[in-house]
């Protein structure tokens, strides 16, 4: 099926042709819902810069519709205004035309109480927007029929999740000690059939070497290629909250040097489904934010969330900003959670923005010894 | 999605009552708006209606609650919270927009908070403010939330219910109670920092 949408008297062959006013195929006021399953419409079609005779928000509600009926692969042509282009012709005044053709080109022809134009675009304000509901593979025809006012755009809608996948590199980050030995068999096993493509680095702060061979022969047994590990090698009797900031610290210098746009930080005693980072990414790419952390269930208070980088993916803005060395955290004391408090109120007080779910990724087990 | 602004309100706030009613005659997204007064007597009731007048709020419904004031401030919020619950569920509202009178709010936040619990189908999206006792802390406590329909369907406000699960009665208790329901229907809940700035939580 193909929609010509706001066709007016220019019918096109093939197509169903919409138009507030008849004649049409369709009459309907493409202010409301179009009147189509999602997924349903091979081609959509907009010429005469009917998208620019709709507010801020009957676009963004238009657009969004248009995105939700096309199919995956369907194609969205429009021809509008250039916007920029008229406004200099109407400031040069060319043609001598200023009150005549720029003027009634920039307000439209108003013969009628739909014809006033309340927007305008230029060709990458268009594609940003597009872009946005999922929009890809722009391409631009000038100066249709050899008018130069006019810009004519086609794109392609690309499914949410190969557009993430295409655009988010991230590092899983882990570190891991010999203590939890009981979950990390279970865990790796884990990490190697999650389903977004990640790369992943551990850092192991047991005391000596012997415990990086044995997780090497875990990674082996499950087919885990692509990672590494690294070893730090801390007195074990300055506490958990100090070999974990500082492994964390590692990975964070990671995620910076190797140009990954996240860091998926999963505690290694932490066993999730294999779409959580898709959900993860999906979430923080809707809502724009600096970090997105799933809760997991408290062990010690079983009907508690806790929400405290268990299973967090984090923008690179935010490590850029801020670390995870102890001597930082100056206002809270050590315990398992005055690191991720520290990041989350450093992340607020910078003007970044993250989100805590819970119940939205599940089950989540988290694992004891 | 049909929404309805639902806030318990006291003479004791009247210190940012006014202040309040100037933000929510100005809050963009278009939304019925329902007071539960519970103060002592009905003069507070009128009060808040010549504050309406005045910031030109003309949809609005506002109840009174008349309780013992021995009964203390959580049972005074629930119940009234409730009688919004009531509402909202025999007016076919789609979402009930909980916001305490004591927080300012920029005017495109319910827009914002509609948007976050679609993407993600979310049953509550709560917003943090900043807790009055530790201002370094920030405080996710039902003061601006959104709660889908299908959750009051499910749950009520009265306090009977949350002693028969031994809880003590305390500001976060209810708001506990709706976020772990949340979880139980399948859609989580999300709390959001940063998202909605700034927010200003008022005190004498």
């Amino acid at each position: 099926m193909k929609l010509n949408l706001g066709c007016g008297k220019e019918h096109k062959e093939g197509y169903v042709n919409i138009d507030i006013q008849e004649p049409c195929d369709l009459k309907h006021d493409l202010r409301t819902p179009l009147p189509f399953a999602d997924d349903s419409v091979d081609e959509i079609f907009s010429e005469g810069n009917v998208i620019s005779l709709f507010s801020l928000k009957e676009w963004r509600d238009l657009k969004k519709e248009m995105a939700r009926v096309l199919k995956v692969g369907g194609k969205l042509e429009i021809i509008l205004l250039d916007f920029e282009y008229v406004l200099k012709a109407f400031l040069d005044n060319k043609n001598g035309e200023r009150w005549g053709l720029w003027w009634l080109t920039i307000f439209s022809g108003q013969e009628n109480e739909y014809n006033f134009a309340k927007n305008g675009f230029t060709y990458e304000k268009l594609v940003a927007d597009l872009f946005d509901e999922g929009m890809v593979n722009f391409s631009r025809k000038r100066e249709i029929g050899g008018d130069p006012r006019f810009i004519h755009l086609i794109c392609y809608k690309q499914s949410h999740d190969q557009k993430i996948k295409e655009t988010m590199k991230i590092l899983i980050g882990t570190p891991i000690h010999e203590c939890k030995d009981y979950a990390m068999e279970r865990w790796l096993e884990n990490v190697s059939k999650l389903e977004y493509p990640a790369d992943f680095m551990m850092v192991d702060n047991s005391p000596g070497l012997e415990y990086v061979e044995k997780v090497k022969g875990y990674c082996t047994k499950y087919g885990i290629k692509n990672y590494k590990i690294e070893h730090l090698e801390i007195n074990q009797a300055q506490g958990a909250d100090e070999r974990i900031g500082r492994s964390r610290e590692i990975i964070r210098q990671e995620v910076l040097s190797k140009g990954y746009d996240a860091w998926f930080s999963w505690e290694c005693d932490q066993i999730i489904p294999l779409n959580t980072l898709d959900k993860l990414v999906q979430l923080m790419e809707e809502g724009n934010f600096a970090m997105v952390s799933q809760g997991s269930w408290s062990r010690k208070n079983p009907a508690n969330p806790e929400n405290e980088l268990g299973c967090a993916l984090i923008k690179r803005v935010c490590l850029e900003k801020y670390s995870f060395l102890l001597e930082e955290y100056w206002d809270l004391t050590r315990s398992w959670h005055a690191g991720a408090r520290w990041f989350k109120n450093r992340l607020l007080k910078g003007g970044d923005s993250y989100v805590e779910i819970c119940g939205v990724i599940t089950p989540i087990y988290h694992l004891d010894g | 999605m049909k929404i309805l602004i639902g806030t318990p309100i006291h003479i004791c706030k009247d210190y940012c009552m006014e202040r309040w009613l100037e933000n929510v005659s100005k809050l963009e997204y278009p939304a019925d708006f329902m007071m539960v007064d519970n103060s002592p007597g009905l003069e507070y009731v009128e009060k808040v209606k010549g504050y309406c007048t005045k910031y030109g709020i003309k949809n609005y419904k506002i109840e009174h609650l008349e309780l013992p004031m021995e009964q203390g401030v959580f049972e005074r919020v629930a119940r009234s919270r409730e009688i919004i619950r009531q509402e909202v569920l025999s007016h076919d509202y789609d979402a009930w927009f909980s916001w305490e009178c004591d927080q300012l709010i920029p005017t495109n936040s319910l827009g914002k908070l509609v948007d976050i619990i679609k993407s993600g189908n979310f049953q509550i999206v709560e917003v943090n403010s900043w807790a009055r006792e530790f201002p370094d802390e920030p405080n996710t406590d039902g003061g601006v939330a959104l709660f889908k329909r299908e959750l009051l369907e499910r749950h009520s406000f009265i306090l009977e219910s949350r002693t028969v699960l031994g809880v003590p009665s305390a500001w976060e208790t209810g708001e506990a109670k709706f976020r772990e329901q949340a979880i139980k229907n399948g859609g989580g809940y999300v709390k959001v920092y940063g998202v909605i700035s700034p927010i200003y939580h008022l005190d004498k």
